[in-house]
């Protein structure tokens, strides 16, 4: 009966035990944020490149540019060889019509 | 186009370069670093005036689909088509240039802050907007989808400019009402850049429809090319 009721103890004990240490590892919300600011020692470094992402934001600014006017390059190409093969067609159609009227007046005269 | 048109064109690119490489100048000769942020704030100088002309062009785009819709004409067509192309330039550079100067002065590139996922959003429309235009000769039931798409984003354009007064955010608001306002210095280049920036969306958007028309018109001509035996197969080839 006195072991039964020293086992009781020990596992109440300990259970408390483990919940108290639980207890004492977790943070409240406020603490789980920053409380406070400290002073940097030495000179001042950054972590984050300010420099390379200017550059780089930059430079994408000017590559986006750059591209669009390629395009619309690309596209006045298109508009005129389309314009031109349109052309092409109509001087050939041109010719055929003519070649076929002087024949048409030559089998006339004959 | 007219000959008076081209030269103002012509004057307008002109304005435009010149003012970019004052900005330039400016913006890394003139312009103080921020107390905070560092060199990156110098990032503003063309985030802000991308997300002007991004503006222009989205306006411009939704301003074309209601009068096509309403009209049916070929030249508000292309002024929807230009538009909603340097729009997306310019969005391309506002969701690039923002989240590298979100780096350095968040910690991270991205946050789900009301105005970046409106602009994002603004960006998904008009991207489905261009998708639908890319084959080229649209027809007429893709171009009526289309406008109702540039139509519909027209709102978002007025939650991207109202969403950082009407909701809480991350985003800075230094030159909207409520904001504190630049350092003296920081005026010119900033100014310098706006001008330069609209300039250079008024010169691509007049490019583009200008090109757009003549595509609409050489496609109409094939078609007409086609329709009076002319085409590849001709008897004539």
């Amino acid at each position: 009966m006195r072991l039964k009721a020293l086992a009781a103890a020990l596992i109440a004990w300990g259970s408390s035990a483990l919940a108290f240490a639980q207890d004492a590892g977790a943070e409240t919300a406020a603490q789980s944020r920053s409380t406070q600011f400290v002073a940097v020692r030495g000179p001042q470094t950054e972590h984050v490149p300010g420099g390379a992402l200017l550059i780089i934001a930059y430079g994408i600014v000017f590559v986006l540019l750059l591209l669009y006017v390629l395009r619309l390059f690309r596209l006045q190409a298109k508009t005129d060889e389309t314009l031109a093969q349109l052309g092409e067609r109509i001087d050939r159609a041109d010719r055929a019509g003519a070649d076929g009227a002087a024949e048409a007046k030559r089998a006339e005269r004959g | 186009m007219s000959r008076a048109a081209t030269n103002a064109l012509k004057t307008v690119a002109g304005l435009a370069i010149a003012l970019t490489a004052a900005s330039i100048y400016l913006i890394f000769f003139v312009a103080p670093a921020e107390e905070q942020m560092g060199i990156v704030q110098k990032i503003f100088y063309f985030h802000v005036p991308s997300a002007f002309a991004m503006y222009i062009g989205f306006g411009c785009a939704a301003l074309g689909s209601v009068m096509y819709l309403v009209r049916r004409s070929d030249g508000w067509d292309a002024l929807a088509v230009a538009g909603a192309e340097v729009g997306m330039l310019f969005c391309l550079i506002v969701l690039t240039t923002g989240p590298l100067w979100a780096r350095k002065a968040w910690g991270h590139f991205w946050t789900w802050d009301p105005r970046l996922t409106t602009t994002l959003l603004g960006a998904l429309i008009f991207a489905a907007y261009l998708a639908l235009r890319s084959s080229g000769d649209a027809g007429e039931a893709e171009r009526r989808f289309a406008a109702g798409l540039a139509v519909l984003a027209l709102p978002n354009l007025f939650l991207i400019h109202y969403s950082v007064q009407r909701w809480r955010g991350t985003h800075p608001t230094v030159i909207t009402k409520g904001g504190g306002g630049l350092a003296p210095q920081m005026v010119p280049p900033f100014i310098c850049s706006v001008v330069a920036f609209t300039l250079l969306a008024i010169w691509l958007l007049a490019l583009r429809v200008r090109m757009e028309r003549q595509h609409q018109r050489a496609s109409a001509l094939t078609m007409d090319a086609l329709r009076l035996g002319l085409g590849e197969d001709d008897p004539c080839d």
